[in-house]
């Protein structure tokens, strides 16, 4: 390594255990978490928080949940469960069909009886009917 | 009305489906418009044109016993059946078959974690069981073991392994990680591979041949049998992850340094699968991520041998770019924007490829893969023919950017074309993407794995001696599976009764 250009520039250097993460708007901290709450959540935490969880910034990007906050930009909020105006209909339409990249979703993954619960929990909220 | 697979009336079709609703109850028969609609590919290079392979329905068996039955009633009917373990193969074909009317036999409820040791470090998995599950039970029985994964954490492991997909980190060849199998045969019958042949076998998961012919490989990318259990080799939990770029200046340094990751993977300082990237721009002409797994120690001194060596390169900079040990707390995860490294499944990978900025952007991609050695001099020939050939298709840009360091000597140069829902736009992108396939096939290169309606046209550059191999495996295809029952066309190889057409159209 005699006389040669050599630099080490630490950028970045995260050691684990030293990064507070941000607190959440949801209780789970990450994708893979174990799974919480009553069903409906845990049907949401399993099939839904890995795309539509809070996003960023330290932590991993959601994919819809950076979709939906650019396409409503402030007027509802990005993340899924913390919407009060879904209703069945968009949910299972949207879960069924997919949207844009999203793909759809199958029974032998989200069986009817556990979408039912799915909606459940996404409408709790609902405003108006 | 979904399209009925070819030579099967409709009922026959109806009689058919009401015997595998015996076998795997009535409610797992899935024919209805929306049900077929959740197994098309949502990514497909024909998406809504006649052309666009539509299943006729889905079976979803829950154990090997149903498997069994739905395959025999599928040879009675001469019913083509295409297996997926949790069909979520977006850029190479979701969980859509090949030829309109296939049923998709869908192993997702099949989703079992049969065995986890932590002693020798390995699990035996059902079909169904995603990334994300086994994950979850590693850690919820609190064992020291470390997964290596795809970017989307919702496939299977079984289903990414038999498509040969990537890891991240040092067990990257996904299939190579696999240790025996058991598969129904086209014929039905269970068969189990490698020590798991023996009955009552102790080392099943422990050695992966066994005695006589090492038939696994008959079993990935191909249409031989339908895999219900899989044995996978894991990592123990390593004390640190450290991850670092480097980066040399000009174009000619390139040989260099691809010899130079090339020998720290080889020698095993730097095993894991690495990306090297040409921004050809004053950041350096080029980088290479490299990730060192292990005790502190070790990888401290890994990274300083690294360092020596790629010092022969004059200009060569040094990046660590995070330093992470092993147990993570949940709080650290959660910061951690590139979570697949560490083994934590999740799918961030959708949010950097298809959040444009900030829009949702697009429909998905698919995926040209073709393999290349890990050399230098393979990079630069490369970059100059897929250059030419950007220009001659008319693809926007300057050719592949990355390349992935994957199994010991070779670089998957990765190329991505958008789906377009507008039929011109992907008419033009499906010439590209075959334009892409003939010009590599042109400089002696074929691609890893492919999108499923483009395995034909994948298989055709594989063609040495008159496609001795692609009639090598036919042989095998008439032997095994007489009716063509399994996924007729998959990877180029058609059963004996569909042959004709293929040879026709050539
Ligand atoms: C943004 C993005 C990032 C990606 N990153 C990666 C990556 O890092 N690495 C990578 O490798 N891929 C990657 N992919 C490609 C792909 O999406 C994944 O590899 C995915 O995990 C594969 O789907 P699956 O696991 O659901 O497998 P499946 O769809 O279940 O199966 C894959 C193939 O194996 C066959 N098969 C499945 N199960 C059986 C069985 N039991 N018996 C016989 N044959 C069977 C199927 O017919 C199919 O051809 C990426 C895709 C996208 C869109």
């Amino acid at each position: 390594m005699k006389g040669r250009a050599r630099y080490v520039v630490a950028v970045s250097a995260l050691v684990a255990g030293l990064t507070g993460g941000a607190a959440l708007a949801n209780a789970q901290s990450h994708s893979a978490a174990p799974l919480a709450g009553d069903q409906g959540q845990q049907i949401y935490q399993k099939w839904c928080w890995p795309c539509h969880g809070p996003s960023g910034p330290g932590g991993s990007r959601k994919a819809g949940t950076e979709a939906l906050r650019n396409s409503y930009k402030g007027k509802l909020p990005a993340v899924l469960d913390e919407r009060t105006d879904l209703t069945p209909s968009l949910v299972r339409t949207t879960v069924r069909n997919g949207t844009y990249f999203m793909a759809p979703f199958r029974k032998t993954e989200i069986s009817d009886g556990d979408l039912d619960t799915l909606i459940a929990y996404l409408t709790r909220r609902r405003s108006s009917p | 009305m979904p399209p009925l697979p070819p030579g099967v009336t409709a009922q026959q079709f109806s009689n058919a489906l009401r015997e595998f609703g015996s076998a795997v109850g009535p409610e797992w028969v899935l024919s209805t418009d929306e049900d077929i609609r959740t197994y098309r590919d949502a990514f497909s290079p024909f998406w809504e044109e006649a052309e666009e392979p539509i299943p006729s329905a889905a079976v979803g068996p829950n154990t090997v016993e149903q498997v069994q039955q739905v395959v025999r009633i599928a040879n009675k009917y001469r019913i083509p059946l295409w297996a997926v373990s949790t069909g979520r193969n977006l850029g190479y074909g979701g969980a859509a078959p090949l030829n309109s009317g296939t049923i998709v036999l869908d192993l997702k409820r099949m989703n079992r974690v049969l065995e986890v040791s932590e002693e020798n470090a390995y699990a035996l998995v059902e079909p169904g069981v995603s990334f994300f599950d086994l994950y979850r039970d590693i850690q919820e029985r609190g064992l020291k073991l470390m997964l290596d994964l795809p970017q989307p954490g919702w496939g299977s492991v079984m289903g990414h392994a038999l498509d040969r997909g990537v890891g991240q980190g040092p067990y990257e060849d996904r299939f190579g990680a696999h240790c025996g199998m058991e598969v129904v045969l086209p014929s039905g019958e269970v068969m189990r591979t490698g020590m798991g042949a023996v009955p009552g076998a102790k080392s099943w998961q422990h050695n992966p041949y066994g005695f006589g012919p090492f038939v696994d490989g008959m079993f990935a990318q191909s249409n031989f049998g339908v895999v219900t259990k899989m044995g996978f080799h894991l990592l123990p939990e390593p004390e640190a992850l450290r991850l670092v770029t480097v980066t040399a200046p000009r174009r000619d340094d390139v040989v260099p340094f691809v010899n130079t990751v090339g020998y720290l993977k080889n020698a095993g300082i730097c095993p894991a699968s690495f990306g090297i990237r040409s921004p050809r721009n004053d950041t350096g002409y080029w980088s290479a991520s490299l990730k060192f797994y292990g005790p502190l120690k070790v990888i401290d001194a890994q990274w300083e041998h690294a360092q020596e060596k790629f010092s022969a390169i004059a200009g060569v900079r040094f990046q660590e770019d995070a330093l992470y040990r092993f147990p993570l707390s949940p709080d650290a995860i959660d910061g951690i924007p590139n979570k697949n490294v560490l083994g934590i499944p999740d799918l961030a990978a959708f949010g950097q490829g298809f959040v444009r900025d900030g829009r949702p952007h697009g429909y998905g991609h698919y995926f040209f893969a073709p393999i290349i050695p890990m050399t230098g001099e393979a990079m630069l020939e490369a970059q100059d023919v897929f250059e030419q050939a950007f220009k001659q298709l008319e693809l926007p840009g300057r050719g592949p950017v990355g390349f992935t360091g994957w199994q010991r000597r070779s670089l998957i140069s990765l190329i991505s074309l958008p789906v377009e829902h507008d039929t011109g736009k992907a008419q033009k992108n499906r010439e590209a993407f075959r334009g892409l396939m003939r010009i590599a096939g042109e400089h002696g290169w074929g691609v890893y794995r492919a999108p499923v309606v483009f395995m034909p046209d994948a298989m055709e550059v594989y063609s040495y001696n008159n496609h001795a191999l692609r009639r090598f495996h036919e042989t095998v295809k008439d032997a095994l599976d007489p009716n063509g029952i399994l996924a007729p066309g998959k990877c180029g190889i058609w059963p004996r009764r569909l042959r004709e057409a293929r040879e026709a159209r050539a």
